[in-house]
């Protein structure tokens, strides 16, 4: 990936994030040494923004005094231990990670999450940290009805890569509609020579994050107002039929179980020519150590369905456990490792679409991307669903795996009314408990 | 005596009678609500689970399988290493390096090597004209008993390794006693070595059938139970209900149930042995 920042710049930008704060705050009156002291313990999962944020705690110590001991653990383990440190100890954690797609309903139920509207209105908060400067669609995320519980970090959106040269070569247009795309993907599809025309995932429980910008093409939602499942609605057996149809189609041969472990590969070696999934998955292809179509990889919003382009958006962040007898100095640290200055700086290092627009628009991202990437994800931001990889219940993992065995169904050719009746069945068996 | 006897209590008694406990509670890490008492709902509701029935006889498949492979398999290794010829040192050290290698990194390598795109496994057999090969992972008649032949890559070599031990334990009498008799080589195989090495091949069948049964490690790796469930073992099932699906007394329920299966199992084997001996 290209930037125009050097390691040394890059360090400096850190280095200045860490002096420049305590001197601005306290030209606004703003005491960050008023909880100097401090011990926190914060529980996170590994994620690029949790690897630089640790490397950050002695400029943290150095700004506010606050020591805080930094807990990263393998996700798979960190959504075991946090539930069980939250319960059977409450006070042992005073901030912890979230994804609030996976955990905010169950998370909000327990009442795990401090509210935060009233401390970030608050003197606690800094002038110059400025949360008007999210990207509202973004700070939804992180909200359970109407109320912030965590500060969103990165933007996680799903879109459209695709292999230039493959498509130039079959005179091809980056598809925007649904139609245009299962026409595109048949078109570039190459069996013989090894080139699948269309990648995703193809296991059940991971499909239910790269179907579910289908369904809401096709004007689909995962719940209604009252949080009843419509997976068996007419836009989900849609989604179903056009997810069915084009994999089988023009999908790898393999496409039933596989994982975006075994997907994004695919396409990085040359061997599919588009591939939908998270933003993220751009640094695997722009990496020249693995990647053998650095310079073919285009990036386009989702194509369009009947009712037009919705990729998702999740994003993990820091909240404060409602436990916590220290959170004051949780929301200084929280608010520390949020602030302009370091959000510049983390995007710097993991190149991740910053959740703060000021930054998103800054050199330091628009530089380090290419300029369909942006233009992609400014196009996919205002329109993206918050939270939309999966129905926002308690019972996510097993909610996520009925529906994945109608996805796994339907590749496998069976019948997609069918598939999604069973899953709506199950799912209501699974939400009554 | 007494020490001895508590320590046995506090490793073995307690974590199954904590076990039963659990299951007969709904229980949930989550915290909105505490445990509550809920009797034998568990494993009533474990009659009506479709998924976990299929996975009980999934898993009964694997074992089938695994034991149907790994033991005839191994033993005629042993056969074979029992022999003198000059590479035999060679082969025994080789033959144990699937079984010391991590069953999670082996997973991961087989499953890179049956890519149908990159993997060499579809490129070896087009060498040998089997252009289209089936897709191992991904076709539910496939799935399992291409986890049951990695299985076997890794484990048969144990299996060889005890029968080693077993033959070469045997006496030498009979054989001795037979050779005068003018008996043939299967002759002195079928009606010697193989009743002679039955109480080995039992134990080496009880320890894999242990194994069989509570296989997790490269199902969750190289599949996660799929593609759908078709290849969800019931320890993976019992994995996903208890901590991934949050049902703690449920799961627990499903845990007796297995523990019941192996327990069971053992004993039949352990009877089989005793008789044999």
């Amino acid at each position: 990936m290209s930037t125009t920042y050097t390691r040394r710049q890059t360090l400096a930008v850190i280095a200045g994030a860490t002096a420049m704060l305590p001197q601005r705050a306290s030209a606004a009156g703003f005491d960050w040494k008023r909880y100097s002291g401090t011990q926190l313990r914060f529980m996170v999962s590994t994620h690029p923004w949790t690897d630089w944020a640790q490397k950050q705690l002695p400029g943290l110590v150095e700004a506010t005094g606050i020591k805080v001991s930094w807990e990263i653990l393998y996700e798979d383990q960190f959504r075991q231990k946090l539930p069980l440190t939250l319960r059977s100890d409450p006070g042992a954690v005073d901030g912890f990670f979230t994804l609030p797609s996976w955990d905010a309903a169950a998370f909000a139920r327990a009442k795990w999450y401090q509210p935060l509207d009233q401390i970030i209105r608050s003197d606690l908060t800094s002038p110059d940290w400025d949360f008007s400067d999210f990207f509202p669609n973004i700070l939804k995320i992180h909200s359970v009805g109407n109320e912030q519980i965590g500060i969103p970090i990165t933007i996680e959106l799903q879109t459209l890569f695709f292999n230039k040269s493959m498509l130039q070569a079959k005179r091809v247009a980056a598809p925007k509609t649904l139609d245009d795309m299962v026409v595109a993907a048949k078109a570039l599809d190459d069996r013989k020579n090894g080139v699948a025309g269309y990648v995703t995932r193809g296991d059940g429980v991971q499909a239910v994050y790269t179907i579910a910008p289908f369904l809401f093409a096709f004007g689909g939602r995962w719940l209604n107002e009252k949080g009843e499942p419509e997976i068996g609605d007419k836009p989900f057996v849609n989604a179903l039929k056009f997810y069915g149809e084009i994999l089988r189609a023009a999908g790898p041969p393999n496409i039933v179980g596989m994982q975006w472990k075994s997907t994004y590969p695919l396409f990085q070696q040359g061997r599919a020519a588009m591939f939908t999934d998270a933003t993220n998955f751009l640094a695997y292809f722009k990496d020249p150590k693995q990647s053998k179509i650095v310079d073919e990889v285009g990036v386009a919003p989702l194509p369009a369905g009947p009712s037009g382009s919705h990729s998702t958006v999740i994003s993990w962040g820091p909240a404060i456990a409602a436990s916590s007898k220290k959170k004051e100095a949780t929301w200084y640290a929280i608010q520390y490792l949020t602030s302009k200055v370091m959000s510049a700086a983390s995007t710097e290092v993991t190149h991740l679409p910053p959740a703060r627009q000021s930054v998103y628009t800054s050199d330091v991202f628009v530089k380090s991307v290419p300029a369909d990437m942006i233009e992609a994800t400014r196009q996919g931001i205002p329109n993206a669903v918050p939270n939309g990889a999966n129905p926002l219940v308690v019972q996510v993992p097993e909610v996520r795996s009925a529906i994945g065995t109608a996805i796994v169904a339907v590749l496998q050719g069976g019948d997609a009314e069918k598939a999604a009746n069973d899953a709506q069945k199950q799912v209501l068996q699974i939400l009554k408990g | 005596m007494l020490p001895a006897l508590l320590a046995i209590v506090l490793v073995m008694a307690f974590p199954l009678l904590y076990l039963l406990f659990m299951s007969v509670h709904k229980w949930s890490m989550v915290g909105y609500e505490p445990p509550s008492f809920v009797g034998s709902s568990n494993f009533v509701a474990l009659i009506n689970d479709r998924r976990f029935i299929e996975s009980l006889a999934r898993t009964l498949y694997f074992t089938a399988l695994g034991l149907l492979s790994n033991i005839p398999l191994g033993f005629a290794i042993a056969l074979l290493l029992a022999e003198n010829f000059p590479t035999r040192n060679v082969l025994r050290a080789l033959l144990i390096l699937p079984m010391v290698a991590t069953p999670v990194a082996m997973g991961l390598v087989w499953v890179v090597m049956l890519d149908p795109s990159l993997g060499v496994v579809r490129y070896l057999l087009g060498l040998v004209g089997l252009d289209s090969p089936p897709l191992w992972l991904s076709d539910t008649a496939w799935v399992v008993p291409t986890l049951v032949a990695v299985d076997a890559w890794m484990w048969t070599p144990m299996v060889a390794l005890i029968c080693m031990a077993g033959l070469a334990a045997l006496p030498a009498e009979p054989f001795e006693a037979a050779m005068v008799d003018g008996a043939s080589v299967w002759q002195r195989f079928w009606y010697i070595t193989l009743p002679l090495m039955m109480p080995t091949l039992v134990v080496a069948a009880m320890l894999r059938l242990m194994d069989l049964l509570k296989v997790i490690d490269i199902v969750y790796v190289m599949t996660g139970g799929g593609p759908g469930h078709a290849s969800e073992t019931i320890n993976l099932y019992n994995y996903l209900v208890a901590l991934a699906y949050d049902k703690v007394g449920y799961g627990a329920s499903v845990a007796l149930v297995l523990f019941a299966l192996v327990l069971a199992s053992t004993i039949i084997l352990a009877r089989l042995r005793g008789g044999q001996s």
